[in-house]
């Protein structure tokens, strides 16, 4: 079984084209960093005068100091108008100033709904509210912090990660078996004591783990290069931070988020890898293979964005490969479906499904080899 | 040790490939001969376990090869008609890959390939890639690999198809050199490889087995069909209107032709001495015949 999956490996990692592809990508997908200036240090340092937990007091505070700066700024551009001057009403310092103070506000802002969505929830009883009232009451958004790095990681890996990964994972697994079937070694394979379910095992192993290491290369990436560009801070502030996820009732720390994020991420990638497999072992070509893997994962994108359909449709949709992997949706609202009168939450569902799904084209693949034949 | 094939046939679709099959094989070499599209490779496909019979079954030592599944595999040896590899392994990492599906230990299959590429001769060649070899080496690789195993049923599908004459020797002795206390079935289209080394000669048509016979038998039942004539060109031309012609010699104006005939096709025809291609001939050229 070793040198099986030893061989297995030395093949996937033979392609060439991977290494290309793999660079090209994450060049590509973080091409848009180039716009990005590094905070200065004078930044950091406002920053950190207000980093800790918000009382009542600094929010306040910041509210007064927003609305006195503003008066300012409206002031200046009145008088620069009168003047004909054109330019900037405020300075850098200005600037950073009213945006903390307005995420300030921001996350203010998401506190106070969860104390009204709280108090609705009392009045409610449906299936989910226990399950809801829970999860919200422990929520502290409180804690502000500098934290652009955090963010920006956790960005990428909802949007560029699923097209590296995704890609990656079918140019470099779509000819798993394609590629014995067009090369002839097929013969050999199956006529072999353990080229059918030896093998197969084998190759899921590989599979994953080619899987795990495109992951982690693109997840160090991602992380090696906001780091270097925002600094390390602001991890434990809330994803209620990122717009995005503002209405979000999951009180998570960027930190915590992340990993979640990535968990289900790798999760889905295991899963989608093992379909590939599964898809390679039934094309005897692999432009084929790499086709209908293609249209499995994008085509409900197209029909999501695209197509106009009832709501439960559209959910329903997305718990395709690829929204799966983007793992964003299954944490910007509280859903829950419910079984057997049970209320599950989205990303419980998305996990259950993901291993079903992992289980069923790993056994089905060992299945199609056992009985393969020659074309 | 026995194979059983019982009633095995193939389709494709319309197309029935091999055509109700049942035989036995026993220890020693066996030629199946038939021309192109006869179902040569179908049925070693079968045999090799990559191909399921349509209808039908195999049997080894009584037990159905579906059944012993891993445990036949393990006794086999399969050398495919088109010898696929993959482009950028070398010889020895290819055979060291066909050995680890064939489930031989790392240290054991080292050994195993060294010994395996010295009988076939090509251990200068084991660094080279198998895209650069020449067809006669690739299909030396294709036996060096079925061998790995040591295994009891060795099938060989077309093996000295590509190959030069000088070359088509060597692969005869290389196989009676390997084929002691082994079911070995060897396809070809050309009599010549089987005639000496061959326990049984099969001959298949269109599907269907139309004899299994020693070679010795087989050539004794066309014992007063061949002839051999001297005549002029338009002899030939009427000659070859109404029967089953092999060689042609021009031999000054004249010409000697080899025919097959039941009765005395000519004046001065003489009857001769029957060889396999006399075989091949009479079994499948009688579309020749007018
Ligand atoms: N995979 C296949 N699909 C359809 N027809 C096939 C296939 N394999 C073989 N055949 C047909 O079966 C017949 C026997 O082919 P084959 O076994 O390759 O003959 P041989 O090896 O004696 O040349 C041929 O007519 C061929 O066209
Ligand atoms: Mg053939």
């Amino acid at each position: 079984m070793r040198s099986l999956l030893g061989f297995e490996l030395y093949k996937l990692f033979k392609q060439k084209m991977i290494y290309l592809t793999f660079i090209g990508l994450l060049i590509i997908t973080s091409s848009y960093m180039l716009n990005f200036e590094r905070p200065s240090d004078a930044e950091k340092e406002l920053y950190s005068k207000w980093e800790g937990t918000l009382t009542q007091e600094k929010v306040e505070r910041s509210q007064v100091e927003n609305e006195k700066l503003n008066v300012l700024i409206d002031k200046r551009v009145e008088e620069m108008e009168e003047k004909g001057e054109v330019g900037a009403a405020f300075s850098e310092e200005e600037a950073t100033k009213v945006g903390m103070y307005e995420t300030i506000a921001f996350i203010q802002g998401a506190d106070d709904r969860t104390a009204l969505r709280l108090s609705e929830l009392e009045g409610e009883e449906s299936l989910s509210t226990a399950l809801e009232t829970s999860i919200l009451k422990e929520n502290d958004f409180s804690y502000f912090a500098y934290n652009k790095a955090p963010r920006e990681i956790i960005d990428y890996t909802s949007t560029f990660s699923l097209v590296v990964t995704g890609l990656m994972l079918m140019i470099g697994l779509s000819g798993m078996y394609s590629r014995e079937y067009s090369s002839g070694v097929e013969n050999y394979m199956l006529s072999s004591k353990r080229g059918r379910k030896d093998l197969a095992r084998a190759k899921i192993i590989a599979a994953l783990i080619y899987t795990f290491i495109i992951v982690v290369i693109g997840e160090a990436w991602n992380i090696i290069s906001k780091i270097y560009l925002f600094g390390n801070e602001g991890w434990s502030t809330t994803i209620q931070y990122i717009f995005k996820y503002h209405f979000s009732p999951f009180g998570f720390s960027m930190i915590e988020y992340h990993l979640i994020q990535l968990g289900i991420h790798l999760l889905a990638a295991f899963s989608f890898a093992l379909l590939i497999l599964f898809i390679s072992s039934l094309c005897r070509n692999v432009l084929v293979s790499l086709i209908v893997s293609g249209a499995i994962f994008g085509v409900p994108y197209f029909i999501v964005e695209l197509v106009q359909m009832p709501t439960w449709l559209r959910e329903a949709l997305q718990f395709s490969y690829l929204y799966i992997m983007k793992v964003d949706f299954l944490f910007t609202n509280f859903n829950a479906i419910n079984v057997f009168g049970q209320p599950i939450l989205y990303p419980f569902v998305a996990i259950l499904w993901m291993l079903i799904l992992s289980v069923l084209f790993a056994y089905t693949t060992v299945r199609v080899m056992r009985t393969k034949q020659v074309a | 040790m026995k194979l059983t094939i019982e009633k095995v046939t193939k389709s494709y679709g319309e197309k029935v490939a091999v055509n109700d099959l049942s035989f036995e094989l026993t220890e020693g070499v066996y030629g199946f001969l038939g021309s192109n599209g006869s179902g040569k490779t179908t049925l070693m496909r079968i045999l090799a376990s990559v191909s399921k019979p349509t209808s039908g079954r195999v049997l080894f030592d009584g037990e159905d090869i579906r059944t012993l599944d891993e445990k036949y595999r393990d006794m086999l040896g399969y050398s495919p008609q088109h010898i696929g590899y993959y482009k950028n392994f070398t010889v020895q990492k290819f055979m060291l890959y066909i050995a680890s599906l064939k489930g031989i230990e790392r240290q054991q299959a080292k050994q195993k390939v060294d010994e395996l590429l010295e009988l076939v001769n090509l251990t200068e060649n084991n660094k080279v890639k198998m895209s650069k070899l020449s067809g006669g080496m690739k299909q030396r690789v294709g036996i060096a690999q079925a061998l790995l195993n040591d295994p009891q049923i060795l099938i060989v599908d077309e093996p000295t198809a590509g190959l030069d004459p000088k070359e088509r020797v060597r692969f005869r002795n290389l196989l009676s050199k390997i084929s002691a206390n082994r079911i070995v079935l060897l396809s070809t289209h050309i009599v010549s490889d089987i005639e000496f080394i061959a326990k049984e000669v099969m001959i298949l048509k269109e599907g269907v087995l139309i004899q299994k016979e020693s070679p010795k038998k087989l050539l004794e039942g066309i014992r007063n069909k061949v002839w051999t004539a001297t005549v002029n060109e338009e002899e030939v031309a009427d000659l070859q209107a109404h029967f089953r012609c092999g060689n042609i010699a021009h031999n000054d104006e004249r010409f000697d032709i080899r025919l097959l005939s039941e009765t005395k096709p000519h004046s001065n025809a003489v009857q001769t001495k029957p060889n396999l291609e006399d075989l091949y001939l009479y079994y499948f050229e009688e579309d020749g015949v007018a």
